[in-house]
């Protein structure tokens, strides 16, 4: 309806209207009574008729974008106009004209609503704002104000009253505190993350000043030590050749001492050098069982006969990341400290094992251990010196003997790989200095992408790791293949660089954060709009890993991870085999009976388990040579949701049991007619994913008849499924 | 005892189950008649194929149950087997269906009365 003003009481009967121009004045022209008439007031003052006024009125109330409503002074509606109609999404007026308009609210605003009609009432203009939704049940929410509308004589005849649509402008300002709080939120994270680091830098900054004294100590023990070596090689050889020729036993036993001097302080010349190299080791993942069998001989001669040494390692003991330099000294300062400590038949034994996390000594953080110890029968500490142990320069040797470097360093290692050193010691029985070494979560196999090099960089990966010596490598990792990296500690770190930096290509996230928040950081990055894509790596907690997402268990190979960051940036369409293949195939290896079929499983499985990618036409299997009698290779031609598979390759005894040659024939998918369910299920393989289905019958006439059909998928030169391999046995028993 | 979904005997021993220990069972129970029509539909088979009701009863299996099991080639397998009247035929399919891991089996055995007995075992993944 097409309804201006629909007033049920004539209101402005008079010629002129002065109450209103009076009103009007007063609120536009606040200068004073010497300020010259506001333009309104001119207009207004060519009516002179009643009719001309209430045209005025009504063509005013028409125009209004507002919500015009016309309240009487029992607060019921008696008016609007059609944009209220329509803002109010009314069809019919009569849905609201003649309610009280408190009503048309919800209880909150109604107190707003009769306090508004009152003051109107008593001819005080006011405004609330208030939500209220449409009759159609929308949300809305308005700026109202409420004005008396008076008659000539200036009595309140009823009130007008506007509201305003302002709900776009309130979700939109609502949005902009949410996008505010969200970004103050993160900000204050990254700031606080930014203390963290700083204070990390204080505290390193101090250490630095610190261990200046030792740093300088090193540098000139570094820079002097070379000399002394050629002095010490000098004095042994000499006594070397002393030896041959001196028969008496009084000088031989000086010679002797001669010697056994000169290997000492060849010793204490390469304790010193590990010291002053320190400072130029690089972290890497590092073999430490492999260290300790190369080094075992020289070990042997720091102890130059005067005890027994047996090193001992476990030949499956995992990877460590730390300095292996640093591995080295520590192993040859524990060696060294127990032959000075043992008596001339002492033993010294070095042991090196792997501690699983179930294993691992109370005061360690979950995860799995590399425990090496270097235990001795000799003298033991006593309990005072036990406590002082591992202060740097604090030795009980005599002068000359030690530099009360060697505990120290073990406990610094230990720290710089995540781990922890332990000292057992006992006067007259011995001590047993045991390192825990912290499981590397990457395996040292550097990366080998010789052909895939060009495929990395331009993208931005964040990074979230609470272990930092794991989040540094792996960034390295991820630097050295051209990529930016953004680095986060913790999951409210990696939450606000999403906020403020957004726009991430990939997030490599640990799985296993400390706070244990893995799942929620999991939950969170799902959340992002667009859900990036992601890359967990778990293993280290009992935590079940997340669901339908790649999840790489640790240690995992750079390898393995510069090959999953292509896959999932989708450089490398369809070439990784997923999780979800590989427990197919466990599946599938249950249930085969047949021998060249468990075969060919057993080639394809092989394959991907050593490359993380299908096979392709040209790797070992049955695939590579003419197809066995019952196999068949279907090429996979055209790109996109729905290629057309075709037989390529066909074997002999399968085109003559279907009696017609199937070479070149083509099959699309619900193609039900031409092999039963194959195309369906060789549809299936472009997934990756290798299929199975047997048919066994036993129909009661002695025989038990299996037919197994094998279904295999084989990459291409682009690592997509470009071929599908198919196998079928029949197979016959007696039924038992 | 819970008979396994291997028992060589399957079929006589969930013949003489009744509905409620049908319905406990492991596994989904169908029964079709001599005419192919849905007499049995056990709860764990309406719970394991996400048909909630049994509304099936009545209907035809292939053409209205499991239209994806409805080939030329099913059907006749079925069909020759039913007038042996001792058939015992089992089906399994691995990663042939939307899950790609998860596996199907069926096995079909004659009921007494000359109908059918189909077993369905699922493992997901």
């Amino acid at each position: 309806m097409e309804s201006g003003l629909s007033p049920p009481k004539p209101w402005g009967t008079g010629a002129r209207n002065e109450g209103l121009r009076i009103d009007i004045q007063r609120e536009t022209a606040p200068g004073g009574a010497d300020a010259p008439p506001p333009a309104a007031e001119v207009a207004y003052a060519a009516f002179e008729h009643a009719s001309q006024w209430r045209m005025l009125a009504l063509a005013l109330t028409k125009a209004s974008r507002d919500c015009v409503k016309l309240v009487d002074l029992d607060g019921r509606v008696v008016g609007m106009n059609s944009a209220a109609q329509r803002l109010l999404q009314i069809d019919d007026p009569g849905q609201l004209v003649g309610r009280f308009w408190e009503t048309t609210w919800g209880e909150p605003e109604r107190a707003l609503v009769r306090d508004s009609v009152e003051r109107g009432k008593a001819g005080q203009p006011t405004s609330f704002s208030g939500f209220c939704a449409t009759a159609k049940g929308e949300p809305r929410w308005w700026e109202v104000e409420v004005a008396p509308v008076p008659d000539e004589t200036g009595v309140v005849r009823c009130l007008l009253c506007v509201s305003r649509d302002v709900t776009a402008l309130r979700e939109r300002e609502q949005e902009m505190q949410g996008a505010l709080k969200r970004q103050r939120q993160a900000l204050l994270t990254l700031s606080a993350d930014f203390d963290a680091n700083s204070r990390k830098l204080r505290d390193a900054e101090a250490r630095v000043w610190h261990d200046d004294k030792m740093r300088m100590l090193g540098r000139f023990v570094g820079g002097v030590v070379h000399d002394f070596n050629n002095v010490f090689a000098a004095v042994h050889g000499a006594a070397r050749l002393l030896r041959r020729r001196v028969t008496e036993p009084q000088a031989l036993d000086v010679v002797n001492h001669l010697e056994r001097a000169a290997e000492r302080g060849a010793g204490l010349a390469r304790q010193l050098l590990d010291f002053a190299r320190s400072e130029s080791e690089s972290t890497e993942v590092f073999d430490p069982a492999a260290l300790l069998s190369r080094d075992a001989h020289l070990l042997r001669h720091i102890l130059s006969g005067e005890a027994t040494l047996t090193v001992e390692t476990a030949p499956d003991a995992w990877a460590v990341l730390g300095a292996p330099q640093r591995f080295q000294s520590v192993v040859f300062n524990l060696v060294a400290n127990a032959r000075d400590a043992v008596r001339a038949n002492g033993r010294v034994e070095v042991k090196l094992e792997n501690c699983p996390s179930s294993a691992r000594p109370p005061g360690l953080e979950a995860g799995d251990y590399v425990a090496f110890s270097v235990a001795d029968d000799g003298c033991g500490m006593t309990p005072e010196t036990l406590r002082r142990a591992g202060e740097p320069f604090f030795t009980l040797k005599p002068a000359g003997k030690g530099t009360g470097l060697g505990l120290a360093s073990v406990f610094e290692l230990a720290a710089a790989c995540g781990g922890r050193a332990f000292i057992e010691s006992e006067v007259g029985v011995g001590t047993r200095v045991s390192v825990y070494l912290r499981r590397s979560a990457v395996e040292g196999e550097p990366v080998n992408s010789a052909g895939e090099a060009s495929l990395h960089g331009g993208a931005k990966i964040l990074l979230v790791d609470d272990d930092p010596l794991t989040r540094d490598h792996l960034a390295d990792v991820f630097r050295a293949l051209h990529y930016v990296v953004v680095e986060a500690s913790a999951y409210e770190i990696a939450a606000a660089h999403a906020e403020v930096e957004g726009g991430f290509d990939l997030v490599v996230a640990d799985f296993d954060l400390k706070d244990g928040r893995g799942e929620a950081l999991v939950a969170e990055l799902r959340a992002w709009s667009p859900s990036p894509p992601m890359i967990f790596l778990a293993g280290g907690s009992d935590a079940p890993p997340p669901q339908d997402e790649t999840v790489l268990m640790k240690p995992v190979s750079e390898t393995r991870l510069a090959r999953a960051t292509l896959e999932k940036l989708g450089r490398l369409p369809g070439a990784f085999a997923s999780p979800a293949a590989l427990r197919a195939v466990e599946r599938i290896e249950a249930r085969i009976q047949d021998e060249a079929m468990k075969r060919a499983m057993a080639a394809w499985r092989a394959h991907v388990e050593a490359t993380q990618r299908i096979p392709t036409l040209d790797d070992d299997g049955p695939w590579r040579e003419a197809p066995p009698p019952l196999g068949y290779v279907v090429a996979v031609v055209g790109a996109g949701d729905d290629p057309e598979l075709r037989f390529e390759r066909v074997g002999s005894e399968l085109s003559a049991r279907l009696g017609r040659p199937l070479v070149g024939a083509t099959l699309a998918p619900g193609d039900e007619q031409v092999l039963g369910d194959v195309a369906r299920a060789l549809h299936r393989r472009l997934d990756g994913s290798p299929g199975y289905r047997y048919t066994r019958f036993a129909l009661g006439d002695g025989k038990v008849s299996l037919v197994e059909r094998l279904l295999l998928p084989l990459g291409d030169a682009d690592g997509r499924v470009g071929r599908l391999f198919g196998l079928v046995a029949f197979n016959e028993a007696t039924a038992p | 005892m819970t008979p396994s979904f291997e028992a060589p005997d399957l079929a006589r021993r969930v013949e003489a189950m009744n509905e409620q220990q049908r319905d406990a069972l492991p596994f989904g129970v169908i029964r079709l008649d001599a005419g192919g029509v849905v007499r049995i539909y056990s709860r764990t088979e309406a719970a394991l194929s996400g048909r909630k009701r049994r509304p099936t009863i009545g209907l035809d299996f292939f053409a209205e149950v499991a239209p994806c099991m409805a080939s030329p080639e099913m059907r006749g397998r079925v069909e020759a087997a039913k007038t042996r009247g001792s058939v015992d035929v089992e089906i399994g399919w691995i990663g042939d269906f939307a899950d790609a891991e998860g596996e199907i089996r069926i096995r079909v055995m004659s009921a007494a009365d000359g109908g059918l007995w189909l077993f369905m075992h699922r493992d997901a993944a």
